[in-house]
């Protein structure tokens, strides 16, 4: 019997050590490679080979010293920033509203807004690509901050309306109670309260913005940002110079989603 | 009247607060699609410059009798299903592990390490793949070394490389979605499980997993929509010689111009999409109000 025990122990014992294996492994399998990548970005040598025979910065100085990659950096910067504040707007107002109003059909309406979230970001792209061309709106930087707040404006609604969720309608009652306006009570209790959500809401879209390349790709048509620039250069050939701007891009966006998702997970 | 009964009755009012969003959805998604919808039922002529309006199938019909194009269909259906297996099967114990084997104060932490790299770009991260994968790279030397195989194997530029860039993305979503739902189980639940004599296999097979269901299948729908229409990783990983729909639908833009043609790749990817996702809604349902 006592054995019966131990065997039973050591049994579950060696399942926890595979589990915990198992969540080794895969941060191993997705930081090794990223790793490689930031390594590769300070290496000498013109190719990705080991051993490295030395260290440098002159990949990262290289790709700030060529102008085409500084103007996409530019374009990608203004564009994130302008997707996310629209959208975080738009979205919040449509989760206020969605939560608060007594519309008839609250339910499909939160839903249906959420649709562009459950299609494959190239659909998206091609149908706005064909739509635009028809109507004759020529592409350029627009044409993608247009197709990019289809996305972005849903992702902004769902962040916020959880927060705005958290907000106990009380609270709003009290002020009313105190002669406060639905507009003031919107300002002084509402706002306040959901500034998690509007921050998080705000680094998420804007990263959603930078990084996008699909969409961005059938929008535009001469003007590029920094994922098309990133792409053309790989698919035309091997350039060094793309180890150094994938370590600064992965740097920032990992910066940006930590702070999201700190903000994301704090309780009202 | 008091106020709060006034402000109670503005309620109608407040819609005004969603408009914007719902112009924006109409205007910005809801035409666009309908609009392919019909243009997928028009022709072009070979320079794809002259436009038909007359209701046709022949784009479906050329889809369908081009072996070619079923090819890379029938491969865009492999290739997505491998990948959210593959994120299925690593993305359940992952989860398991992380809500009820590591000490509590490190589970936000490791829940965080693993997601937070899948939201910087995708084309940095398949990039960097390829530094990992390619046959001089890290994962062959280290195999070699260890005697595990005498000649590198090569996955870079095979389907392969594809699933597993598309898997781990997969992994991401499914873990999301599932811990969500196994860090609220009741853990009186599981104490009944054992007073009734059962052990942690029976924890996980009676309580567990059926209770995880709607939050698998909600991951596995999201990442099928993702494996479907990516673009990036069938063409940085996969080689891009062996095509897949995303492929077809961005030749049929940018090197040939046909836009009849191109609807209709869409329309199809959109079909699929529905085919494979509307049956398991009901299951999404029924974990989001708790039955």
């Amino acid at each position: 019997m006592a054995n019966r025990t131990t065997n039973a122990k050591s049994k579950m014992e060696f399942n926890k050590v595979l589990l915990l294996m198992l969540i080794l492994i895969v941060l191993f399998i997705i930081y090794v490679p990223i790793f490689l990548l930031i390594l590769f970005s300070f290496s000498e040598g013109r190719f990705q080979v080991f051993p490295i025979t030395g260290y440098t910065l002159k990949w990262y100085a290289q790709m700030f010293a060529d102008p085409s990659f500084v103007k996409s950096l530019g374009n990608s910067l203004i564009l994130a920033g302008s997707t996310s504040v629209t959208a975080t707007i738009i979205g919040f107002f449509g989760a206020y509203s969605a939560l608060r109003s007594n519309m008839k059909f609250k339910n499909i309406f939160s839903s249906s807004m959420l649709l562009p979230l459950a299609i494959p970001y190239i659909l998206l792209g091609v149908a706005l690509r064909i739509y635009f061309f028809n109507l004759k709106v020529p592409l350029s930087l627009f044409t993608v901050y247009l197709g990019h707040l289809t996305f972005t404006i849903p992702l902004a609604f769902l962040t916020i309306r959880a927060r705005i969720a958290q907000i106990p309608m009380t609270y709003e009652e009290a002020a009313w109670d105190l002669g406060a306006s639905r507009l003031v009570t919107l300002k002084e209790i509402v706002l306040p309260l959901s500034f998690p959500g509007i921050i998080a809401s705000l680094l998420l879209t804007f990263t959603f913005a930078f990084d996008e390349f699909i969409i961005a790709y059938f929008l535009t048509r001469f003007e590029m940002t920094l994922p098309i620039k990133i792409w053309s250069t790989l698919i035309t050939g091997f350039d060094p110079r793309v180890n150094a701007v994938g370590t600064m891009v992965f740097l920032i966006t990992l910066i940006i989603v930590f702070l999201a998702q700190k903000n994301a997970f704090d309780q009202v | 009247m008091s106020q709060v009964q006034k402000l109670v009755r503005s309620e109608r009012r407040l819609m005004i607060g969603a408009l914007p969003m719902a112009i924006y959805f109409l205007i910005f998604f809801l035409f666009p699609l309908i609009y392919i919808i019909i243009n997928s039922f028009w022709s072009a002529d070979s320079t794809g410059m002259v436009i038909d309006r007359a209701f046709t199938l022949k784009n479906y019909q050329s889809f369908f009798t081009n072996q070619f194009n079923i090819v890379a269909y029938l491969r865009t259906i492999g290739v997505s299903f491998s990948s959210v297996l593959m994120g299925i099967v690593l993305a359940v114990p992952l989860s398991y592990a992380i809500v009820f084997v590591i000490p509590k104060k490190w589970k936000q932490l490791v829940l965080l390490a693993i997601v937070t790299p899948f939201w910087t770009s995708f084309i940095i991260r398949a990039f960097s793949w390829q530094l990992f994968l390619s046959e001089g790279g890290p994962l062959n030397s280290f195999l070699m070394k260890w005697g595990l195989i005498n000649q590198p194997i090569s996955i870079l530029y095979t389907h392969k490389a594809t699933i597993i860039g598309l898997g781990l993305f997969s992994m991401m979503i499914v873990l999301v979605n599932t811990y969500s739902i196994m860090v609220g189980i009741d853990r009186s639940l599981l104490e009944a499980v054992s007073d009734l004599g059962g052990g942690k296999w029976d924890q996980f097979v009676e309580v567990i997993l059926p209770l995880s269901v709607p939050g698998i299948v909600l991951g596995s729908m999201l990442s099928l929509i993702i494996c479907i229409g990516d673009y990036i990783a069938p063409t940085l990983l996969g080689g891009g010689v062996k095509t897949v729909l995303s492929q077809l639908m961005i030749q049929s833009l940018k090197s040939g111009f046909n836009i009849p043609m191109a609807s209709t790749y869409s329309v199809i990817m959109l079909l699929t999409i529905l085919i494979f996702v509307l049956p398991f809604v009901k299951y999404i349902k029924r974990g989001r109000t708790g039955e």
